[in-house]
């Protein structure tokens, strides 16, 4: 599910059809005002944040999925407030201010991070269809920005790094090739073992360093 | 469900339609908007707001791709780059009226050049055009014009392909390269029979299209409309490239080169070209970010900024295609890139 979330005061600069328009089973629209404390967004969902677009901020700022790294944006835009907590700094302006934030931070609560986006958007039909588009597509996102490699292979890749007295850049080579053993084989564990089994004993880096060549080999053949 | 593109597809895959405010009053956009009923075109000042903008994932844009309609500034030709096969042409050169393309191959370099999953149309193709005409008073012109892209695909709803066709049958000093994975032959039927008009259609093993090549047809549809094509008359150019270094290479690749030319008449084509994996360090990098995958983190060897597959590798799935297609065609017609081993 997504949830296209707004303050009440923001969606209705919207156009009165946008709610329905929009609406089927994937999608919810969600006032702020409404997100109690005992929501439960099932990890799955994600929330699209729509804040307006702050008075004079030129039409390229549009569309964009506001990102703490824009909280600069203050400087050049002076009525803009950024709500330094938020995960995803929300510019803001007007009157509306600390409640807004308020409301967006208690939505933030709810949701880890990588499910939720911001986007500054301003009122015009056309452009909030886009920007919901965009978001549909980006409701189907992995629940979380989990690495590739999952709770075994993290722990196969730790005991290769020791096994191997890895540097940081053979530990990074490692785990570019248990990414790689990730997506080609059915049972990376196993494939690994294989190797290991007819691996000769590794005792300082140096060695470590020709098993890793070997192993980049023997991956590239699997 | 996998399906390829067509034209109902196409028309309906776009799942929004941008316009750049200077691409607004153009007669290609017209043309286009024709055969897009069904969208209300967005405005935007300058399409790179959309196209360029930060936090996009083109992964995920490539599922409902936007279209975007632009003018494109000069230049509008760039010189081959080392990566490319430039079957000995002197004056080998390519050019982009369009950005991104309908399919989606998990090995596209494309996925590391652009920020967005969407697809940009430049409507300005008469500029491209005049400049194309002053470079030919200098010099002739090979130019590859689908290679950002795949023209061919989008050719239901851009009709560059026949713009194209009648710049080249005026400019006989002009030859034109065609690359695609399109196996709709209707939009291609109705184009004049040129000499200077290679249609160069990327075939792969079925092994290699199901895992890596998505949405794109299936390799009895693409061979049926290389059929077509010889059987038209066309300059028709064979392209075993990228060839991807998959288990059971040997086999699989064997028995794909067979079948190719079990239903192709070789003599029919103009030549063929053959190559394996390849990629600039900085696209690898950022396809690795954008679209992990056994493509994007397979073990390849760094050589002058390009990852491509070791020297042994690369020697045994040449040797072998080289093997194969020499029982087909001769040498003459044979290009490889092999510059790196
Ligand atoms: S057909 Fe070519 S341009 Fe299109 S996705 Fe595949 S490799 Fe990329």
């Amino acid at each position: 599910m997504l949830y296209v979330c707004a303050a009440s005061e923001t969606l209705s600069r919207f156009p009165a059809d946008f709610i329905q328009l929009n609406r089927d089973s994937q999608t919810d629209v969600l006032t702020l005002e409404n997100v109690t404390p005992d929501f439960r967004p099932s990890p799955s969902d994600a929330a699209l944040l729509l804040a307006p677009v702050p008075a004079g901020m030129p039409e390229k700022a549009c569309f964009r999925v506001v990102r703490l790294t824009d909280a600069g944006g203050r400087d050049r835009y002076p009525d803009l407030l950024t709500a330094s907590s938020f995960p995803d700094a929300v510019l803001h302006y007007g009157p509306e201010t600390a409640e807004t934030v308020a409301l967006y931070e208690r939505l933030a609560s709810h949701f880890p991070p990588e499910r939720l986006q911001v986007y500054l958007c301003p009122g015009d039909a056309e452009i909030l269809k886009a920007v919901l588009s965009e978001a549909e597509a980006f409701v189907s996102l992995p629940a979380s920005a989990e690495p590739v490699l999952n709770a075994s292979e993290q722990a196969l890749l730790t005991s290769l790094c020791g096994q191997f007295y890895a540097s940081d850049a053979m530990k990074e080579e490692l785990e570019r090739l248990l990414i790689y053993l990730h997506f080609h084989c059915a049972d990376p564990t196993e494939t690994v073992s294989r190797f290991m089994k007819d691996c000769p004993p590794v005792r300082n880096r140096k060695e470590g360093k020709a098993c890793l060549a070997s192993f980049r080999e023997y991956c590239s053949l699997t | 469900m996998r399906h390829s593109v067509n034209t109902a597809a196409l028309r309906k895959s776009f799942s929004r339609v941008y316009i750049e405010e200077a691409a607004l009053s153009h007669d290609k956009t017209a043309r286009i908007l024709s055969n897009l009923p069904d969208v209300t075109p967005v405005t935007v000042k300058d399409y790179k707001h959309v196209f360029n903008r930060p936090g996009q994932n083109a992964a995920l844009q490539k599922q409902a791709p936007a279209l975007i309609l632009a003018v494109k500034k000069p230049p509008y030709l760039y010189a081959g780059a080392p990566v490319c096969q430039s079957f000995g042409e002197a004056h080998f050169t390519y050019t982009s009226c369009a950005m991104n393309c309908p399919y989606d191959c998990e090995y596209c370099y494309l996925q590391g050049m652009y920020p967005s999953g969407d697809v940009v149309l430049y409507v300005n193709t008469e500029d491209i055009f005049a400049e194309v005409r002053r470079v030919l008073k200098e010099h002739p012109l090979y130019l590859c014009i689908s290679f950002d892209t795949d023209l061919t695909a989008l050719e239901p709803v851009t009709g560059y392909l026949k713009d194209w066709a009648g710049l080249a049958a005026e400019e006989p000093g002009l030859t034109l390269e065609v690359r695609t994975k399109c196996a709709s032959y209707d939009s291609v039927a109705v184009l004049p029979v040129l000499r200077n008009m290679i249609f160069a259609y990327t075939l792969s093993p079925d092994a290699v299209i199901r895992a890596f090549e998505h949405r794109t047809p299936s390799l009895e549809r693409r061979l049926a409309a290389v059929k077509q094509a010889i059987h038209d008359g066309r300059q028709v150019r064979l392209c075993f490239d990228p060839m991807l270094h998959i288990p059971d290479f040997a086999e699989v690749y064997g028995t794909f080169f067979d079948q190719v030319f079990s239903e192709i008449d070789a003599e029919a084509i103009r030549d063929a070209s053959v190559g394996t994996f390849r990629i600039g360090a900085d696209y690898l990098k950022r396809m690795r970010k954008v679209r992990p995958s056994e493509i994007s983190y397979y073990p390849y060897t760094l050589s002058d900024g390009v990852y491509q597959y070791s020297p042994a590798e690369n020697t045994t799935m040449l040797r072998l295609a080289r093997e194969k297609l020499l029982a087909y065609l001769p040498s003459d017609k044979l290009f490889f890139w092999e510059e790196m081993t």
